[in-house]
């Protein structure tokens, strides 16, 4: 037997079942690149640098795709042996209710049941599985967006099978430094396309005062300060995730990963990646502010 | 002719290049989405994804570009833009229905005047379209065309859930809803025909550059054909034309 046929007959093999899902969990990976100009969002992760972590953790240097979950975490059933990891939000991880570290790699086999409970710290986990998950791509990506994927999240009963290849495995293994435990309040920003055009006194006040979280989701997090209302009129124009933009009533809205691709109001300024990756780990009432580099 | 390629900082990865070439207004979009194409297919080990809008075009690159990306590629949209083009796009006629019970915010806009609907709608059949730039929602575009005297502002609340196919005003565009969402344009009809269907390749049939004409169809047509038709592969009736460039 080749090691081809070997590991395709793992695909068959190891795969998870769905037994609830929690409140909203969904499989990505990088993002969807080539189809913006068909007004489809990038996709992936909301939390890249833990998205990353989860993936080496068990091996997976390219960044393979894993289950994003929000506030509480999906249980699976697994019916095949896999390497799992957990990074991103502080959260209990259950493997056959007894309790297990995140941010380490272990083993779950056949009959094996994982859950993740509500969030302690943090909005999102990652749950990455040696090897990724097995699925077919959309339009490029694993990353689960509707209407352009069947379905927005994956769904209790569902079965995802899993590309594991246990018998690449070395044990404790890829031990390295993890420097995302922290999510930063103060968001790191780049000055945006509009950011010249803004009066010296907005843009003191802008880098200056204390934001409060609103509304967000996986295509925008709306901020509210104090700024004053305005009425800068600016075309349509492309965004990116992490582009923050000033809305007439002075609230800012930040584009996150599932976020349209143009949009109508000033972009003032534009997040590094990792302040995207913290912001992703707040929710409403969280108090940030801004930091040019 | 007149071109100028400058580049401008947006985040680390992303460039945003002020292309001007003095052409036709009512060709530069086709020409735009064009070199969005040529640029992300000749490039495509360093860039990831091309957008355009009226006056820049965004460069996503997958890498953070050095000195030397940005010359090559300020070099070869020079070069393409000295190539004479023939662009080929199509002329949409899409049948939309009117009945009130589509056009809700035109009526409740006109404060159920339905003489000044009726001549709003009549003055809309009169438009020809031009598909501009996509946004919003995949396969949600925005088109040019709509006169001044029938801009519509964007509502003070918008709509909890607008119905794929409904047709609606923004200010000066007009947009095709192609799921359902959230919308705050002026509903003023609704077609049947799908704008995205993720199972068709490619999922949008409509590109930058083509044009629209609408045609009125009754209720009972429309339900007709809805039924029929409705998220299938069946694209509306066309005609080619060319651009050149």
């Amino acid at each position: 037997m080749t090691p081809k046929n070997y590991q395709i007959q793992h695909h068959l093999k190891s795969s998870v079942k769905i037994i609830d899902p929690g409140f909203y969990t969904s499989i990505q990976d990088n993002g969807r690149y080539g189809y913006r100009r068909l007004g489809f969002p990038v996709s992936g992760p909301m939390d890249k640098l833990s998205f990353t972590t989860a993936n080496k953790l068990v091996g997976n240097f390219n960044n393979e795709p894993a289950l994003e979950s929000t506030f509480k975490g999906p249980k699976l059933l697994f019916s095949g042996p896999s390497w799992v990891a957990v990074s991103g939000a502080t959260i209990p991880v259950l493997k056959n209710d007894r309790i297990i570290e995140i941010n380490k790699p272990f083993f779950c086999d056949l009959g094996d049941v994982l859950e993740l409970g509500p969030v302690i710290k943090g909005v999102r986990s990652y749950i990455s599985f040696e090897g990724g998950i097995f699925k077919n791509k959309v339009f490029g990506s694993y990353s689960q967006y509707y209407p352009i994927t069947k379905n927005a999240t994956i769904k209790k009963g569902e079965k995802i099978s899993l590309k594991s290849s246990t018998s690449l495995l070395k044990q404790t293994k890829y031990n390295f430094e993890i420097n995302n435990l922290r999510f930063d309040q103060q968001l790191e920003v780049f000055e945006g396309p509009y950011w010249k055009h803004l009066s010296n006194e907005l843009k003191k006040i802008i880098l200056n005062i204390e934001f409060k979280i609103g509304l967000n989701d996986r295509m925008a997090y709306r901020l509210t300060g104090s700024l004053p209302k305005n009425k800068i009129s600016t075309p349509s124009a492309p965004v990116l995730p992490g582009t923050v933009q000033l809305t007439p009533n002075g609230d800012l809205i930040i584009v996150m990963r599932d976020g349209q691709v143009t949009g109508g109001y000033p972009r003032i300024l534009q997040l590094t990646e990792k302040s995207q990756s913290d912001l992703s780990q707040f929710t409403n009432g969280k108090l940030i502010n801004f930091r040019i580099i | 002719m007149l071109l100028k390629v400058k580049f401008k900082e947006f985040g680390k990865k992303v460039y945003i290049i002020n292309i001007t070439k003095n052409i036709h207004a009512n060709s530069i979009i086709a020409w735009q989405s064009e070199l969005c194409n040529s640029i992300q297919n000749e490039f495509k080990n360093i860039i990831e994804d091309v957008v355009f809008s009226l006056s820049e075009i965004t460069l996503f690159f997958k890498e953070i570009p050095d000195d030397n990306d940005k010359r090559l590629i300020r070099l070869w949209v020079r070069g393409f833009s000295l190539r004479k083009q023939t662009i080929k796009r199509n002329f949409w006629e899409i049948p939309a229905c009117f009945d009130p019970i589509y056009s809700e915010d035109l009526m409740n806009y006109f404060q159920k005047n339905s003489l000044a609907c009726n001549t709003y709608i009549s003055d809309f059949l009169k438009c020809i379209f031009q598909v501009h730039h996509y946004g919003f929602l995949p396969g949600f575009f925005y088109s040019t065309g709509l006169p001044t005297k029938l801009n519509l502002p964007r509502k003070a609340s918008p709509s909890k859930l607008v119905e794929p196919g409904t047709l609606a005003i923004g200010e000066s565009y007009v947009g095709i809803y192609p799921q359902k969402s959230p919308g705050g344009w002026h509903r003023i009809g609704k077609t049947y025909y799908s704008f995205f269907n993720r199972l068709n390749n490619p999922p949008c049939f409509a590109l930058p550059g083509d044009k629209i004409k609408f045609t009125s169809i009754n209720l009972n047509e429309y339900q007709k054909q809805n039924d029929k038709i409705y998220d299938t592969k069946k694209l509306p009736n066309s005609t080619s034309f060319e651009i050149i460039c």
